[in-house]
């Protein structure tokens, strides 16, 4: 463990703490541009320079190990006059076009150059002019505003291995670029864009969508599969526009994949079910949610009178949170005791593992593990074949399908007994025929409207934070919790999401000794999971 | 796409590979073997040396780009070079260039018609003790003046 003085300040760091970590320890980080703490140092930016006692002239931070003894100044005269000149050499073919740069606002060369630049520019001769192009599907390059740090294309290099950006031609010629037919069209590509330093890489999907500074955010994870990569989610003028890695050692690192940001069409679809419908002899209305409550008591109570408590059925998905399957346990197992409760499954999509190690999950169901955790159920398509032949024996009379999910998955045997259902309950994300057929429509909210937690692939317990307002105030949680009312019972915990996690927590012992708040922004293991946080090179040795 | 080494030049990338610590690291000597074997290096070439090398053909590009020695698709029979980078900059080589433009009737960058000469202004070639620098093909010529420069082109067969 070294221990160094930085700017008059003691420091003990663990061994082979990079000095510009160390700095960070005391004062703000050096400034800098190549260096990105998720991959490896290149040094050839310039910008993080310090001065260090007894070294000639400065040294770059970014790539020097804290050294026992050393007596670094972040501050020295040496380090500032030398920061205005890198700036400046930066600068000299820099459009300066800002106004119109998608990064402006989290472009950390215009940061710097407020902090360290001149302010206006020495340089007459032209600048030199390139356009902007395309480097693929979901990328574009202004190849003006790149500062060749390097940080595209060692992502591309060691993260996913792909390498098709590379630097052509060398000097004030110097170009990034891919090589001709060969597209970035990798799962994780965007994250070049989050990491390139400038407005250079831009995604197509975000440009000129918002000015960052008018985004709003919150901390939450991903829920296009089971891994739950940490994210934060971005909206302006109330739509979901754009979401981006929230690093997490345990997770994701400072990575997400590309299908994780563009899956999210379907919270503003216009077709997605935003209204309260009852239906009855063909005719819907739309209807407040006290009165759909009492047609669901009502329902659910001619058909129990008629033919016992056992002819109710329901299906849950893994887009409901633990909170929401904790409540829809109690409402469907303990209020109801249906004959069968059973969970229904995204199909599959493509696994992938980067050469770092981040993984893509196969499994698109975001709380799969939470099914289990909670309820102990594993989706399962002979499960729902079944529950489907209880309808059409008419064993069971009533069926409450509850989370829904982004794609309809529903399989045709059960849509095709659902007309003779006395009582069918659909809440879902999208239309299907099966919601088409709903005597009670309900809207689910979106993983972004969620305020709960989800369990990962890894048995990691992580938080949602709602962003965006769900159609039905108060959410999934809050139907549920006032259907609970509807039938006599009272929702645990007064019915928010913390109140209900400290309730499962105090009865599942999967979920012992966690609280919600302790979720914090990582998460936690839950108990039985193990807590390990990975290398970030994991497997890009 | 067809392209493929001989067998000789094959056992001759073989050999290469053998002498370096990862494959990516011959990238320049395998270019050289692909410069001999197709006659200059372009897209298809830098392919199958990405292929050879398991490297992704922009990391090709980026290496073969850097250099201005390795022959790229049009260049004409002579490649004359001309150092453009300080030293020899402070000893006239702008001078140089501009007779070699005049006398052959192009820009730097381009071949002539004939095909016979291309012109090139490159970056220091490390004979900065000796400039001015000018390279042709494979020979180098140091303290070059402009009336040495004629009396090069015209001593080329
Ligand atoms: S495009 Fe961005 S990340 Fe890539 S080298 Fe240029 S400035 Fe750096
Ligand atoms: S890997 Fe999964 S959780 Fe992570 S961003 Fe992609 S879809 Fe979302
Ligand atoms: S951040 Fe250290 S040299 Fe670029
Ligand atoms: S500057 Fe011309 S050879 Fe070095």
């Amino acid at each position: 463990m070294p221990r160094l003085t930085i700017n008059g300040q003691e420091v003990e760091v663990p061994q082979g703490t990079l000095l510009i970590e160390a700095c960070a320890r005391v004062t703000e980080k050096p400034p800098h541009f190549c260096y990105h703490p998720g991959l490896r140092p290149d040094g050839n930016c310039r910008m993080c320079m310090v001065k260090i006692e007894g070294m000639r002239g400065v040294s770059i931070s970014c790539t020097l190990p804290a050294a026992e003894g050393m007596v670094v100044s972040t501050e020295h005269p040496e380090v500032l006059a030398a920061r205005r000149g890198v700036m400046e050499f930066l600068l000299i073919h820099h459009p300066l076009d800002c106004p119109v740069c998608d990064k402006a606002g989290e472009c950390i060369l215009q940061d710097h150059s407020y902090d360290h630049g001149r302010g206006a520019s020495r340089y007459i001769e032209p600048k030199i002019v390139r356009p902007k192009r395309d480097l693929g599907p979901r990328i574009a390059l202004w190849p003006e505003r790149c500062i060749r740090c390097s940080r595209c294309t060692r992502f591309l290099d060691e993260v996913t291995g792909t390498s098709e950006l590379a630097f052509f031609e060398r000097g004030d010629r110097t170009d990034l670029d891919i090589f001709p037919g060969r597209p970035i069209d990798n799962p994780l590509s965007l994250n070049i864009v989050d990491i390139c330093p400038v407005g250079a890489l831009i995604s197509k999907d975000f440009l000129f969508r918002a000015r960052v500074w008018n985004l709003r955010k919150k901390a939450s994870v991903c829920a296009a599969c089971s891994r739950g990569c940490n994210v934060v989610l971005e909206s302006y003028e109330g739509k979901l526009t754009r979401l981006v890695p929230r690093p997490n050692p345990h997770v994701n690192h400072h990575w997400m994949c590309d299908h994780g940001r563009l899956s999210h069409a379907y919270v503003h679809d216009p077709r997605r079910p935003r209204q309260i419908v009852k239906r009855e002899d063909a005719r819907s209305f739309n209807v407040a949610l006290p009165e759909a409550l009492e047609a669901i008591r009502a329902g659910l109570e001619a058909v129990r009178a008629a033919h016992g408590a056992a002819a109710v059925g329901g299906l849950v998905t893994a887009w409901l949170t633990n909170e929401e399957l904790h409540l829809a346990g109690r409402l469907l197992r303990d209020v109801l005791g249906a004959r069968r409760l059973v969970a229904l499954a995204a199909p599959p999509g493509e696994a992938y593992v980067a050469k770092s190690g981040f993984r893509i999950a196969a499994d698109r169901n975001p709380n799969r593990a939470g099914l289990e955790a909670v309820l102990g159920l594993v989706p399962d398509d002979e499960a729902v074949r079944a529950l489907a032949a209880d309808i059409e024996t008419g064993a069971i009379r009533a069926l409450l399908v509850l989370g829904g999910m982004p794609a309809p998955a529903y399989p045709e045997e059960l849509v095709a007994v659902a007309s003779r259902l006395e009582l069918l309950v659909v809440q879902d994300l999208v239309p299907s025929a099966l919601l088409d057929r709903a005597h009670i429509v309900l809207p689910a909210a979106a993983a972004p409207e969620k305020h709960g937690s989800f369990i990962n692939d890894d048995g990691r317990v992580q938080r949602l934070e709602p962003l965006l307002v769900p159609p039905v105030p108060g959410g999934d949680l809050g139907i549920l919790g006032a259907l609970l009312r509807a039938l006599g019972d009272r929702p645990p915990g007064g019915g928010g999401a913390v109140g209900v996690f400290a309730d499962l927590a105090a009865r599942n012992e999967r979920f012992q000794g966690l609280t919600f708040q302790e979720l914090g922004d990582l998460g936690r293991p839950r108990r039985g999971a193990e807590d390990r946080p990975r290398p970030p090179h994991a497997a890009g040795e | 796409m067809s392209l493929a080494f001989s067998e000789r030049a094959r056992a001759e990338i073989d050999r290469l590979l053998a002498r370096y610590p990862t494959r990516g690291a011959a990238t320049l000597p395998v270019l050289r073997v692909a410069e001999r074997e197709f006659g200059g290096i372009d897209d298809d070439v830098m392919v199958l040396v990405a292929d050879t090398l398991d490297l992704s053909p922009a990391q090709v590009r980026g290496v073969f780009s850097f250099y201005t020695h390795l022959r790229r698709p049009g260049w004409g029979k002579y490649v004359l070079q001309v150092c453009a980078t300080l030293s020899c900059a402070l000893r006239g080589c702008e001078g140089l260039a501009d007779h070699l433009e005049a006398r052959l009737g192009i820009r730097a960058g381009q071949t002539t018609p004939d095909r016979r000469f291309t012109l090139l202004k490159v970056e220091c070639l490390a004979r900065c003790g000796e400039s001015p620098v000018l390279q042709v093909n494979d020979d180098m010529y140091v303290n070059v003046t402009p009336a040495k420069a004629d009396a090069i082109l015209e001593s080329l067969p």
